[in-house]
């Protein structure tokens, strides 16, 4: 009864090659649900978006966010049977800390965080069900790098300008503080919403992180290590100085209050920000190397870390004329960089040539007081040699001892530095300025931004001095 | 009584893992037997390839249809009687049933199926056609015991 | 007794304590156990059991796993209704009932499979004017809209419209399966097969960017769309109509997708779902929430929160096994799906009869590819379709349709086993 003849054979073929197809589709699609079950899991659970997180944490106590001291910035409170968020230092921590609001969702460290927060990242979920045995009544405490005290000092010293400060430890990469203004009070969100969501000024951007500004004069920092690393100048070559650098037929560099310096070497030049020196500086590192050294120091990525920051915009190097390429080289034309990123340049001449990667999260804690989590501190990139770094370091020195930053000296503690007067299509110049002090072992690294504010010299310099003064203590 | 609360709680928890381990019990299980009959599948497999090398003509059929060479003055078939067991193809390809190798004929050139109870020859659009019992083949044809095949040199005669 | 009734018993048997499981785990949490709950698993679990004596008596030999691994499925089903939409576990019972009933019935149909080949036109015609009538007269319920409303009786005749529809390409192929395979005229380099042979397949491809256009269903017209080709793959085994199909399908899904904005909206919710979550994307976007808060092990049954996704309890119903049984859940229901069409594809390369090959694989290639298009929407892996996870999701002519091809597969075992 059997027919085995040519064509049945031929079919059970092709039904043999139809049958692997079919099981290979579904061995696919089940490795596919292996990967959003297993791999993607945890960024879809704690997802800002995904309410499961939101359904239990009115049922459970949200953990605290703390300072590294233990002072409480962000708590939940039981009322009417359910938590909610209070923060008690009002506006001073809403960037860093962010919010959490049933209605607006969660930023910042509420928002990275939500999954330790809510405590349901815990070493019990993965085993299933059993977890609702252990559910415990509390989320986890996330404690903080940044100082209460600190961050309240540089939080009043921005006073009433829009502006933001970055104070970070150079040896280790913490954040110390971290301060946008205008703020806004993350307690009373749910009436204010309207206007601070619409305000021009726009109070929820974290300037510190996100905003977007020229340099100015403080990347010359940058310029005069790739001018010792490259051989263009040492210690003791002479720039002269005529008060104007004429690039092409139809361009001109000029100083500001087009003085004359005369000539100086590299230590001078940058004690009195010489823009003829480092434009010229741009011109001889020419395209190639000008892009190389941005990269080298990090500008062209982002930093995977717990703080959200923007994207840094450079230049298209490539297609840049020599007017653009000076311009670069003393912190304008299309170049846009965030106050972290200031912050983390002063940090690297602080610490030997190595830039730290930045942290904002000390350690995670169960209620019980279990350390969970625990970060160390990591190099990011090594953008100088440390020789040169410390080389670059000294020549600000003379930036505060001698030069523009003069306002930043303290009475016992040798600070480090540099000022800069961004210009920008929004009125006045931003007044920046950088530094680390003390400038033998540097302890504290810092950047301040005050928006249209006028010279670095004379309004960013004296607030560092300020906030070096609090943090130095 | 929270004590007894807890024994509860227990068992409903115990119950959400037993779910899972009988899931996985049943797949294993099949899975054994699924196995296991795949290894006789084998095995019943290479005796299938036994049989059929005995030769096709084990069919069942009372009286399996065939072509018989009737004439073939070239020489071109290696064969003189073809049986047609379920189909049957014609032409200059080797992949055929029945190879003529000669120009006139094309690399498909004819085809013979069985439909139900009827034998089908269909010209698969050779460029000189085939010519049934003396008339040019259009399409398709049922064949009867006895019709007369032309293709180029070569005739058959169809029988059941 | 014999091995093959030993064995579908025993597997049976825990098939039924799998239901009773999930029925105690999910009243005990949420404080819904009843005694007439208890009932109703009793009577599904004798009811079943009676169906494999009685099939038994006259198909010894039929494949013992089949039965089996469906009544898993359902009973996977049932637990997860249960805890999603209580009011609806009766009904989804009676439907499992309807089911093994269509399933014995369609087992006796079948019992000498060569013979329907006969009725092949018979079955191809009413596929399409039950495609057609859908296609025109379709209703929409819960986002679907191949609904059918008779009165009082409403169903999905798609369901059905693919199991004839297989019938009848299964029967049509095997006989022309040698015109198809050298048939052919050239074209340049590639070969093709004649106009003349392919004519019912470009019907099949019409209907299905019918189906696409008007019906907005792109996993339907797939389904079919893979079935059809996948068949005359098998019974010619020539690539070039799978090459040809393939062409033909993305042309025309491309055109559809130029020119039809909710073709495009569909498509652009499934390349960029996060552009839109809270809107148009909302389903597939809560729907990978709760795959991804189940992750391993699950919540546990009733620990989740599943009802946040629209229709979990029918498309979507995929996810709530994610979410509360975790991928443990997940690739049991996998796996059992893979080992059915493993089955189909085993029964087929048994069989001894073009037709019956040929009907058995095109049931298997259904199977895959119905749950890998939903399995593969409901995870973002493909654009997001309407079609039903046979067996486990709420509804009758699902239900009812899965176990008609179980019954056709079980009766094509049975004819092709040698004794």
């Amino acid at each position: 009864m059997n027919i085995h003849d040519i064509p049945h054979k031929a079919i059970r073929r092709s039904i043999h090659k139809a049958a692997l197809f079919s099981i290979a589709l579904l061995v696919l699609l089940l490795s596919y649900v292996v990967y959003i079950q297993v791999i993607e899991s945890n960024t879809l659970a704690f997802h800002p978006l995904n309410r499961r997180t939101a359904e239990t944490s009115r049922k459970v106590e949200r953990g605290q966010i703390t300072d590294i001291h233990g002072k409480v910035l962000a708590l939940s409170k039981l009322s009417q049977q359910e938590y909610q968020r209070e923060y008690p230092y009002d506006a001073v921590f809403s960037h860093v800390v962010g919010y959490d609001s049933p209605k607006y969702g969660k930023t910042g460290i509420e928002g990275i965080y939500d999954g330790y927060l809510s405590g349901q990242i815990n070493p019990e979920k993965r085993l299933g069900a059993i977890s609702q045995l252990f559910a415990n009544g509390a989320g986890n405490t996330v404690v903080l790098t940044v100082d209460a005290q600190l961050q309240q000092v540089a939080y009043q010293a921005l006073g009433n300008h829009r502006g933001a400060i970055v104070v970070m430890s150079p040896k280790t990469g913490a954040i110390l503080a971290m301060v946008s203004r205008p703020s806004f009070d993350p307690n009373t969100l749910d009436t204010t919403w309207n206007s601070i969501s619409q305000a021009a000024s726009s109070p929820l951007l974290n300037r510190a992180a996100q905003g977007l500004y020229p340099p100015g004069s403080i990347i010359k920092v940058m310029i005069a290590e790739a001018a010792l690393a490259e051989q263009l100048a040492d210690k003791n070559h002479q720039f002269t100085c005529s008060g104007s650098l004429k690039i092409g037929s139809d361009y001109t560099l000029t100083e500001s209050n087009n003085i004359a310096h005369g000539k100086l070497n590299l230590r001078e030049a940058l004690a009195v920000s010489c823009n003829v020196t480092f434009g010229q500086l741009a011109l001889d590192l020419g395209r190639t190397r000008m892009a190389k050294y941005f990269e080298r120091y990090g500008f062209t990525q982002l930093i995977s870390s717990d703080i959200q920051e923007s994207a840094n915009q450079l230049p298209d190097f490539a297609k840049l004329n020599d007017g653009d390429l000076a311009q670069t080289g003393i912190g304008q034309g299309s170049l846009l960089v965030t106050p972290l990123r200031m912050a983390m340049l002063a940090s690297t001449f602080a610490n030997k040539g190595i830039m730290m990667k930045p942290y904002l999260v000390q350690k995670i804690m169960t209620p019980d007081g279990t350390i969970l989590n625990q970060t160390s501190p990591v190099a990011w990139l090594s953008p100088a040699d440390s020789k040169l770094a410390s080389q670059v370091a000294d020549m600000m020195v003379s930036v505060v001892k001698e030069g523009t930053g003069s306002a930043a000296a303290l009475r016992d503690i040798q600070v480090a530095g540099k000022t800069g007067t961004a210009e920008n299509p929004h009125g006045a110049s931003h007044s920046w300025f950088i530094g680390f002090a003390p400038a033998d072992n540097p302890q504290v690294a810092v950047a301040v931004i005050v928006e249209n504010a006028g010279s670095g010299g004379t309004v960013a310099a004296p607030l560092a001095r300020q906030i070096l003064l609090q943090a130095l203590r | 009584m929270p004590g007894k609360l807890q024994v509860f709680n227990m068992v409903v928890i115990a119950l959400q893992y037993s779910l899972v381990v009988l899931l996985y019990y049943f797949l294993y299980r099949v899975v054994k037997l699924a196995a296991r009959d795949l290894a006789s599948l084998a095995i019943a497999d290479l005796t299938e390839g036994v049989v059929w090398n005995k030769g096709e003509n084990a069919a069942g059929f009372s009286s399996p249809a065939r072509l018989v060479v009737i004439d073939d003055r070239q020489e071109l078939l290696p064969q003189t009687l073809y049986t047609i067991v379920d189909s049957l193809t014609i032409g200059r390809s080797q992949h055929n049933n029945v190879v003529i190798d000669n120009s006139f004929v094309s690399h498909e050139h004819a085809c013979i199926s069985r439909l139900k109870h009827n034998y089908m020859l269909a010209d698969l659009n050779s460029t000189n056609g085939i010519i049934v019992n003396g008339q040019q083949l259009e399409g398709e044809t049922a064949l009867v015991d006895g019709d007369i095949i032309q293709i180029g040199a070569v005739t058959l005669k169809f029988e059941r | 007794m014999k091995y093959e009734k030993r064995t579908e018993l025993s597997l049976l048997l825990i098939a039924g304590l799998v239901l009773l499981n999930g029925y105690l785990a999910v009243t005990l949490a949420n404080h819904q156990f009843s005694y007439q709950g208890l009932s109703i698993i009793s009577a599904l679990f004798v009811f079943w059991t009676l169906i494999s004596l009685t099939i038994r008596r006259y198909f010894s030999s039929a494949d013992p796993l089949l039965l089996p691994l469906a009544v898993f499925l359902a009973s996977i089903g049932l637990t997860l209704i249960l805890r999603l939409r209580p009011d609806l576990f009766i009904p989804q019972a009676m439907w499992l009932s309807a089911g093994l009933i269509a399933f014995i019935i369609t087992v006796i149909i079948f019992r000498q499979p060569e013979g329907i080949s006969q009725y092949k036109y018979l079955c191809g015609i009413t596929g399409i004017i039950l495609l057609v009538f859908t296609i025109a007269f379709g209703v929409d319920i819960g986002g679907n809209k191949n609904w059918i409303i008779l009165g009082p009786v409403r169903f999905q005749p798609a369901e059905f419209a693919k199991l004839l529809i297989i019938i009848f390409l299964a029967a049509y192929l095997s006989e022309r399966r040698q015109l198809l395979t050298y048939a052919t005229r050239h074209y340049g380099p590639l070969t093709l097969p004649h106009p003349r042979f392919i004519a019912p397949l470009m019907v099949l491809w019409a209907l299905t960017m019918a189906m696409l256009i008007v019906q907005r269903d792109l996993g339907s017209a797939l389904l079919y769309f893979g079935t059809t080709v996948t068949m005359a793959y098998m019974a010619s085994g020539r690539w070039s109509y799978v090459a040809l199909a393939l062409c033909m399908f993305f042309t025309g899904s491309a055109i559809c997708y130029l020119i039809f904005p909710h073709v495009q909206v569909r498509i652009d919710i499934w390349l960029n779902p996060w552009a839109d979550p809270t809107g148009r994307s909302y389903q597939i976007v809560q729907s990978l929430f709760a795959l991804g808060s189940g992750g391993l092990l699950g919540s546990g049954l009733t620990f989740g929160y599943p009802s946040i996704i629209p229709e979990v309890h029918t498309d979507f119903i995929f996810a709530a096994i994610g979410e509360e049984l975790g991928l443990a859940g997940t690739a049991a229901v996998i796996i059992a799906y893979i080992l059915i069409v493993y089955r189909a594809f085993r029964a087929a390369l048994a069989s001894q009869i073009p037709f019956t090959m040929l009907l058995a694989g095109g049931l298997g290639v259904l199977t895959a590819l119905q749950v890998f298009i939903i399995i593969g929407g409901v995870t973002k892996f493909l654009p997001l379709t309407g079609i039903t996870l046979p067996l486990i999701s709420y509804g009758g002519s699902s239900m009812v349709a899965s176990f008609i091809l179980l019954g056709m597969l079980f009766a094509i075992s049975e004819a092709t086993a040698t004794p």
